[in-house]
C-alpha cells in the first residue's frame, strides 16, 4: 500500500500566535534537563544543597545552644542567627559557583551550536516568528535552568533561618533583613545575565558544541585566575579593577555574597569590584550575546 | 491564480551575483525548479520565504508581499530544505509538534497533527524513535512531515529526494502528485534531477547562472497526434518518394543521418510506415511518436539564450 493512500486530513482549526519565545525556551530546557550531564551535575547540586541546608539546621535549630555558647553570642540573638547565615550562604555560593560553572560549560554550550550542527534553523525560521524570539527563547534557558539551582536554594536557606527563630519572631527576622534575599535575587540575576552573554556568545560562533564548552571553559576559568592573581598581589587602579573583573561570570559572589553590609565583616571591600561595575560588565556580556546571536539566527546559510 | 509571481529579483553574496534580475510566475499546481548546480534554485527558495537578508526586488506568495507579510505567509507555506535539518536530541514526534505549535497550533492539535503527517508521510513506525537514528530517506520524511504539519496551502520543496533508495523516491513522488492533485496544495519543486520533475510537474521553470531562462508547461511536450520519428537505415530518399505517393506528404529530415519527422494522415497508419519500408528496401530502426523530451529542452533553454536577464 503506498503511502498516500492512508489518507490526508486537511487541518481546519485556526492558527494563533503562540508566545514562541517562551516555547523555545520550555524545549530547549526540556532537552537539557533530559541530559545525562544536566542529570549528573544537578544531583551535585541537590547533595550540595542537601549538605547546607543539613549545617544550617545542626547550627541554627538543633545546635544552637551549643555552637552560640561556642560563638559566645546569646544564642537567640539574631546576630547569631544571621552570622549562621552568613557563613552558610557564603559557603555554599562558593562552591555553588563552580557547579555553575560546569553547568554552563557542558549544558549552555550547545544553546545554538547544537541548532547549527543540526541545520535546525530553518526548521524555526520558516515558522511565523522573528529571529528575535528565537533569540529570546535561546536567552531564556539558562537564567531558567538556574532559577532552582542558584536562586531558590538561597531563598530558602534564608527562609528556614527565620522559620528557626524563637517563636512569634520569624516575620520580624525576615521582615528586617530582606536585603538577603535581595542580594541573593542580584546575584542570581547577574549570573544568570554573564552566563547567557558569554555562551550566546560563543555557542553562535560554532556548531561544535565542545569547541564551545572548551572556549567558555578558557574564558571562565582564565579570569578567575587573573583575578585570583589581582586579589592576591593587592593589585589597586584601573589594572586592579579589570583583573577583578575578570572573574565574571564565575565569581559573582564576591560583590553580592561575600561583600555585603551583612556579611561583609571584617573583608576589605576596597579589593572586590564594586556591584555597579559588576551589572555594567553582566549587562555589556548579555547585549553582546544577544547581537551575536541574533545576527546568526537572523539568515539561514545555504552549505553546511 | 499565480501562487509566486517573482519580479526583478536581485541577490548577491559578497562579490558573486547568485540572482540576477529574475522575474517568473509560478502556477497552481505542481511547479519543478530545475536548473543545474549552482543556478540559484536554492537561494531563490529562501528569497521567497524571506530567509536571506539584503535582496533586490518584488515577490508575491499567494498573493501576500513577501516583505511586509512575511509572517502571514509562513503561516500559509511549508518548507523542506535540501539540508540535513532536524532538532537535536528528540524524537520525530515531539519534533514535529513542537514545529506545529511554533507555526500556531494548539497544543492537542499540534500532537494530532504530528502523528498524522508522520503516518501519511510513511514514518508511522517510527514517531517515537530519536531522530539521531534515522537514516538519509527517513530524514526526507520526516522534512516532508515537518512542511506539512500545519497544512499549508503552498509547499516549497528542495531536492526534496536527495539520499533516498528508488522504492522511496517513487512513494514521495506518488504522496507529492497526491497532494496537489487530490488535496490541492501547490508546490515549487526544487531539483536538477529531471525525469523526477517530469513524474510530477505540471509546469517548470527553468534557471541557469542566476538568471531565468523559460518557463513552459510539461503538457507542451506531450507528442502531438499523428506526429513520428522514424529512423531509416537504408535509401532514404527512395523511402521519401514512395512515402509521398502514398499520400504521406508531411515529411522532414531529423537532425541525425536518416532521421525523418513525419505526420501522418488519419486514413494512414504506422502499418503504412513497414509496408513501404519493404517496397523501398530500407530497414526501420525507429518508430516512436515524436515530442521534445524534457532533458532536450533544458539544454536548449540552458544554452540558448535567456529569456529575461536583466
Amino acid at each position: 500500500m503506498t503511502v498516500h493512500t492512508r489518507g490526508y486530513r486537511p487541518y481546519v482549526g485556526g492558527l494563533s500566535a503562540p508566545p514562541a519565545a517562551l516555547a523555545i525556551a520550555r524545549e530547549a530546557s526540556g532537552r537539557i534537563w533530559r541530559s545525562r550531564a544536566f542529570r549528573r551535575i544537578s544531583v551535585l547540586y541537590l547533595l550540595w544543597f542537601a549538605i547546607c541546608a543539613m549545617l544550617l539546621y545542626v547550627s541554627v535549630g538543633m545546635g544552637q545552644a551549643f555552637f552560640g555558647r561556642l560563638a559566645r553570642i546569646a544564642v537567640d540573638s539574631e546576630q547569631y542567627s544571621l552570622l549562621m547565615l552568613d557563613q552558610v550562604l557564603r559557603i555554599f555560593y562558593t562552591v555553588l559557583s563552580y557547579l555553575t560553572a560546569l553547568l554552563a560549560v557542558f549544558v549552555g554550550g550547545g544553546l545554538i551550536a547544537d541548532d547549527l550542527a543540526a541545520g535546525a534553523l530553518p526548521l524555526y525560521l520558516v515558522r511565523p516568528l522573528r529571529a528575535w524570539d528565537y533569540v529570546l527563547g535561546k536567552a531564556l534557558v539558562l537564567p531558567l535552568m538556574l532559577l532552582p539551582a542558584v536562586l531558590l536554594p538561597g531563598l530558602f536557606l534564608y527562609l528556614i533561618t527565620g522559620l528557626w527563630r524563637p517563636p512569634g519572631e520569624t516575620w520580624s527576622f525576615l521582615g528586617a533583613h530582606l536585603d538577603v534575599p535581595g542580594r541573593v535575587v542580584e546575584y542570581y540575576l547577574v549570573t544568570a545575565a554573564a552566563y547567557t552573554g558569554l555562551l550566546l556568545v560563543l555557542s553562535s560562533r560554532s556548531p561544535r558544541r565542545t569547541a564551545v564548552a572548551v572556549g567558555a571553559a578558557v574564558v571562565i576559568f582564565g579570569g578567575v585566575l587573573l583575578q585570583g592573581i589581582g586579589l592576591d598581589l593587592r593589585v589597586r587602579g584601573v589594572l586592579g579593577d579589570a583583573m577583578r573583573l575578570a572573574g565574571l561570570p564565575h565569581d559573582t559572589t564576591f560583590p553580592f555574597i561575600r561583600a555585603t553590609p551583612v556579611f561583609g565583616r571584617g573583608i576589605d571591600r576596597t579589593l572586590f569590584p564594586s556591584p555597579e561595575s559588576v551589572w555594567i560588565l553582566a549587562a555589556v556580556l548579555l547585549a553582546l550575546g544577544l547581537f551575536f546571536a541574533w545576527r546568526r539566527a537572523r539568515s539561514v546559510e545555504l552549505t553546511s | 491564480m499565480s501562487v509566486v509571481e517573482v519580479e526583478n529579483l536581485f541577490k548577491t553574496y559578497g562579490s558573486v551575483q547568485a540572482l540576477r534580475g529574475v522575474t517568473f510566475e509560478v502556477g497552481e499546481g505542481v511547479t519543478g525548479l530545475l536548473g543545474p548546480n549552482g543556478a540559484g534554485k536554492s537561494t531563490l527558495l529562501l528569497c521567497v520565504l524571506g530567509l536571506l537578508p539584503d535582496w533586490r526586488g518584488e515577490v508575491r506568495v499567494l498573493g501576500l508581499d513577501a516583505r511586509r507579510r512575511r509572517r502571514d505567509i509562513r503561516r500559509l507555506v511549508g518548507f523542506m530544505p535540501e539540508l540535513d535539518a532536524r532538532l537535536p536530541g528528540t524524537t520525530a514526534v515531539k519534533a514535529v509538534r513542537y514545529l506545529g505549535r511554533l507555526t500556531g497550533l494548539p497544543y492537542s492539535q499540534a500532537l494530532r497533527r504530528a502523528h498524522e503527517v508522520l503516518w501519511h508521510v510513511g514514518l508511522g513506525e517510527a514517531v517515537y524513535r530519536d531522530l539521531e537514528e534515522y537514516s538519509a530517506g527517513m530524514h526526507q520524511r520526516f522534512k516532508l512531515a515537518q512542511a506539512l504539519v500545519h497544512d499549508p496551502q503552498l509547499l516549497f520543496l528542495d531536492e526534496p529526494l536527495g539520499g533516498m533508495d528508488p522504492a522511496g523516491r517513487d512513494d514521495l513522488l506518488d504522496l507529492i502528485r497526491d497532494l496537489a492533485t487530490n488535496h490541492a496544495k501547490h508546490v515549487v519543486w526544487s531539483s536538477h534531477i529531471l525525469p523526477e520533475v517530469q513524474k510530477v510537474a505540471d509546469a517548470v521553470v527553468i534557471l541557469d547562472r542566476g538568471a531565468f531562462c523559460g518557463r513552459f508547461d510539461l503538457d507542451d511536450l506531450k507528442p502531438a497526434d499523428h506526429r513520428y520519428a522514424v529512423q531509416v537505415e537504408g535509401d532514404v530518399d527512395t523511402y521519401r518518394r514512395l512515402l509521398g505517393e502514398a499520400g504521406i506528404d508531411d515529411v522532414v529530415p531529423g537532425s541525425a543521418r536518416g532521421a525523418l519527422l513525419l505526420t501522418l494522415p488519419d486514413a494512414k497508419g504506422v502499418h503504412d510506415l513497414l509496408r513501404l519500408s519493404r517496397l523501398a528496401g530500407v530497414r526501420l530502426r525507429k518508430v516512436a511518436p515524436a515530442g521534445e523530451s524534457l532533458e532536450a529542452v533544458f539544454h536548449r533553454f540552458v544554452n540558448g539564450p535567456r529569456e529575461a536577464v536583466s
